[in-house]
């Protein structure tokens, strides 16, 4: 395989795992400094063992078990400032996310669409919480509400994304039939 | 579908406010539970991809108004150059052209992650056919590439290849992995730019600002990876190192992981060998090259706290 062939190779295969890695990784460490980073360090590791990687296996398994890897290791540095899940809640954690057949297929348009209609406060909040990345007691402080209440708000408003993502997506399905 | 008490858990796990007596449930419950444990995974990334979408919107938005700006500048600067041209004589206009240049190559990178001051550099005409030097194959946030062929910054990608004399930019939440061709990689951190060169002798690097992570693999006999600046230079045959540099161009830092550099400060041709643990900066009227960051570990804060932003 050439260069050329080897980076078209590892685009199509990491594209599609991208969102599982990231979510994956916000699942075990939620901070999102760490999970940038993990996913940088996850991605050049990918990259520089590639050539390892065996093709008949799952290539999503294999990049969720590399992650798995590099939050094992640096996993002592965020548990100093938050409660973080025991080593084989981690390990499962990473089998089930790299398991395909699990996917949920997501994309980014449908979801872009749903956020489109959020009332404006919601994506105030949402702007608060994932922009500014302020902690739920500051987003609390702003709204001028509990952080219980705020963080009612923040369930309201995921279940209301999924479920507009999932309507929109069975109703593009059930078009393209 | 979860019911309500455990949707509930897992929404206030991943917004961090749950109990330590939550988390202890949460964890039993999880490890028991294939299905609360798709639902956690399937929550985090629902969370990952509206971040994504909300970070998009806000970056997008930051660089309208960057575009503003750069046109509102490009206007006053042109203005300014007119009335210089019209009053002095030709000898004036070129020194203050020649000045102009020089300003505005220093302050373009800053432009295109939102700092104040700002104006397009000359961007330099590729030859014809100019291969590819590599290719993102990550990227995180806003990444775009400022393209030698006038079609000046387009968005970047997975997969968008770079050339020579192009520059690599990331916004303040971005950072990104290119390759190049021979499987060495540059890791870039947020709000950094990084232009790309080639000469006969090999490749080249000049950071404007920000930080980048190399791992240079050995380059093929007589070749060398060229580290570019006004302020240090270096030539590398194959380690792994970090640069730094200030975005206003009054220092460069670099830091070596593995193997051995000689950095030669351009100023006055001082050169220092830089082994693994060891730093040199570089600033103007600053007679510090070089201190080995395993001595002294201060020196490699000193290197991260100058450039104004955390990188790890």
């Amino acid at each position: 395989m050439n260069d050329d062939q080897k980076h078209e190779t590892f685009e199509k295969l990491y594209l599609p795992v991208q969102t599982a890695l990231r979510g994956y990784l916000f699942a075990t460490t939620r901070d999102w400094m760490a999970t940038d980073e993990l996913y940088q360090e996850v991605s050049t590791i990918l990259w520089r063992k590639f050539g390892e990687y065996d093709t008949s296996r799952s290539f999503r398994a294999w990049a969720l078990g590399m992650a798995r890897l590099q939050v094992l290791k640096q996993r002592q540095g965020f548990a100093r400032s938050r409660l973080v899940f025991s080593e084989a809640l981690m390990e499962t954690l990473a089998n089930d996310a790299g398991d395909e057949s699990g996917d949920d297929d997501w994309r980014l348009p449908h979801l872009a669409a749903c956020m489109e209609r959020l009332p404006s406060a919601d994506r105030e909040l949402m702007g608060m919480r994932f922009d500014r990345d302020l902690s739920m007691a500051e987003i609390s402080h702003k709204i001028q509400k509990s952080v219980a209440a705020a963080g009612m708000s923040m369930m309201r408003i995921r279940r209301w994304l999924r479920d507009c993502m999932e309507k929109s997506m069975a109703t593009e399905k059930a078009g393209a039939l | 579908m979860m019911d309500r008490s455990t949707e509930q858990l897992l929404s206030r796990y991943l917004d961090g406010v749950e109990t330590p007596e939550e988390f202890a449930e949460l964890e039993r419950q999880a490890l028991q539970s294939p299905e609360l444990r798709r639902e956690l995974v399937r929550l985090a990334k629902l969370d990952s991809m509206t971040r994504t979408l909300v970070k998009e919107a806000a970056a997008a938005k930051e660089f309208s108004k960057c575009g503003e700006r750069i046109i509102a500048t490009e206007r006053r600067r042109w203005r300014i150059r007119w009335v210089c041209g019209a009053a002095a004589a030709a000898l004036v206009v070129c020194v203050v052209g020649v000045n102009l240049w020089q300003a505005r190559q220093a302050e373009k990178l800053t432009v295109a992650i939102g700092r104040e001051g700002d104006a397009k550099p000359p961007i330099p005409v590729p030859a014809p056919h100019v291969p590819a030097e590599g290719r993102l194959v990550a990227v995180s946030g806003e990444v775009w590439v400022a393209r030698s062929d006038g079609t000046g910054q387009s968005a970047a990608s997975v997969g968008t290849e770079v050339r020579a004399d192009e520059t690599i930019v990331t916004a303040t939440n971005a950072s990104a992995l290119f390759a190049y061709a021979d499987g060495s990689t540059l890791r870039i951190y947020r709000a950094s730019a990084v232009v790309l060169s080639r000469t006969d002798a090999g490749p080249g690097l000049d950071l404007r600002q920000g930080a980048v992570d190399a791992d240079i693999r050995k380059q093929p006999e007589g070749r060398r990876l060229r580290v570019l600046g006004e302020l240090m230079q270096a030539e590398i045959v194959g380690t792994e190192f970090r640069l730094m540099a200030d975005p206003r161009g009054k220092w460069k830092c670099l830091g070596v992981r593995t193997g051995v550099v000689e950095v030669r400060r351009v100023a006055d041709g001082q050169k220092v060998v830089l082994k693994a643990g060891n730093y040199a900066a570089v600033a103007p009227n600053w007679p510090y090259m070089l201190m080995d960051a395993r001595v002294c570990p201060v020196w490699k804060e000193i290197c991260r706290a100058m450039a104004g932003t955390e990188y790890p």
